[in-house]
């Protein structure tokens, strides 16, 4: 509940809300570990005050940031991957053909070498 | 030039900024003063918080292809970006404590009362000291939080965590900020995680954004 409380109170106030004594108040049975933490939350948003960066630094990065985008190349879309150029299917139907041919070839040879030694050896 | 919406989502326009230049520049605008206000914090040095913020920027820009909208808004995918790189920068050995920023970012308004700033400028460089002795998965929440504003889905996002967490983390942080408050003096301002912390003791007197 103590949690809840805490960032509830940091979320209000950075939206403009009670400060902290009234937020503290509301809460009355929280009171004792509360208020500390309240008041530190407050504390502490006072002194961490966003920092800018300078304006040249910033109008300088973003020149070579832009330069740099520019000359990027496009990632390849799906559409773009499809106008590529593809081989042709049948080419790819013949060229597995006389894959599969070859393989079942050399496993003949093989097994065939085999019983021819086998029966020499019988 | 591409005209882009100035209401419209970050999400959209880095959409757009795959192919589109212009429309990173509007990111880029749109988010650098917030990634660089963040890695300041983290390291506490104006030239390492430029190098940081810059290879942030590169690095979103060749990996936005691998951006995706569902997977985190594109604010929390940059955080994330500079969260590796700073973690990175803290685990590099050879990095060292940065030295805290010339005083003359301080707060020196005449018209203010000097005992007044003095002891103003006193309590905040406690404060950031006491920041600085905590891990650095706190310090990391704190900045997010109180110098960023994000809300806690937006720093679950960045951290990797859920909701649930963050809020439960917020708390133990400030329970603890408050014991090294309290342990004041008795430490000698040296930072208690060996990667070295970024909270810079003396800050910048910059006006809250509003």
């Amino acid at each position: 509940m103590l949690a809840e409380l805490v960032s509830q109170y940091v979320d209000q106030m950075f939206a403009g809300g009670r400060d902290a004594a009234t937020y503290v108040a509301v809460f009355a049975g929280y009171q004792a570990d509360l208020a500390p933490l309240v008041a530190l939350a407050t504390r502490v948003r006072a002194s961490l005050t966003p920092v800018e960066p300078r304006a040249e630094f910033r109008e300088e990065l973003r020149t070579r940031l832009l330069v740099a985008a520019r000359a990027r190349k496009p990632a390849p879309s799906h559409d773009s991957l499809r106008l590529l150029p593809q081989p042709r299917r049948e080419v790819l139907i013949g060229a597995a053909a006389v894959g599969s041919l070859v393989s079942a070839a050399a496993i003949f040879a093989v097994v065939r070498s085999r019983s021819h030694t086998a029966k020499r050896a019988a | 030039m591409t005209a882009f919406s100035p209401s419209m989502p970050d999400e959209v326009l880095a959409e757009l900024a795959k192919t589109d230049a212009e429309a990173f520049g509007v990111l880029y605008d749109r988010h650098v003063k917030r990634i660089y206000s963040y890695v300041y914090y983290r390291v506490g040095d104006v030239q390492e918080a430029e190098d940081l913020t810059e290879k942030t920027f590169f690095q979103a820009m060749s990996h936005l292809s691998a951006y995706e909208v569902r997977s985190a808004p594109f604010s929390a995918w940059l955080f994330r970006i500079a969260h590796n790189l700073v973690a990175n920068w803290h685990r590099d050995g050879t990095r060292r404590r940065p030295v805290p920023l010339d005083e003359s970012l301080e707060i020196h308004d005449p018209e203010r009362d000097p005992e007044g700033v003095a002891l103003w400028n006193e309590q905040r460089a406690e404060l950031r000291e006491a920041i600085a002795r905590l891990p650095v998965e706190r310090q990391h929440l704190l900045v997010l939080k109180f110098v960023e504003e994000l809300p806690n889905a937006g720093i679950a996002r960045a951290m990797g965590r859920t909701e649930g967490a963050i809020k439960a983390l917020l708390h133990r942080t400030m329970v603890a900020l408050k014991a090294e408050l309290e342990k004041g003096g008795k430490r000698n301002g040296q930072a208690k995680s060996a990667g070295g912390t970024g909270i810079p003791v003396r800050g910048p007197d910059v006006r809250r954004r509003s």
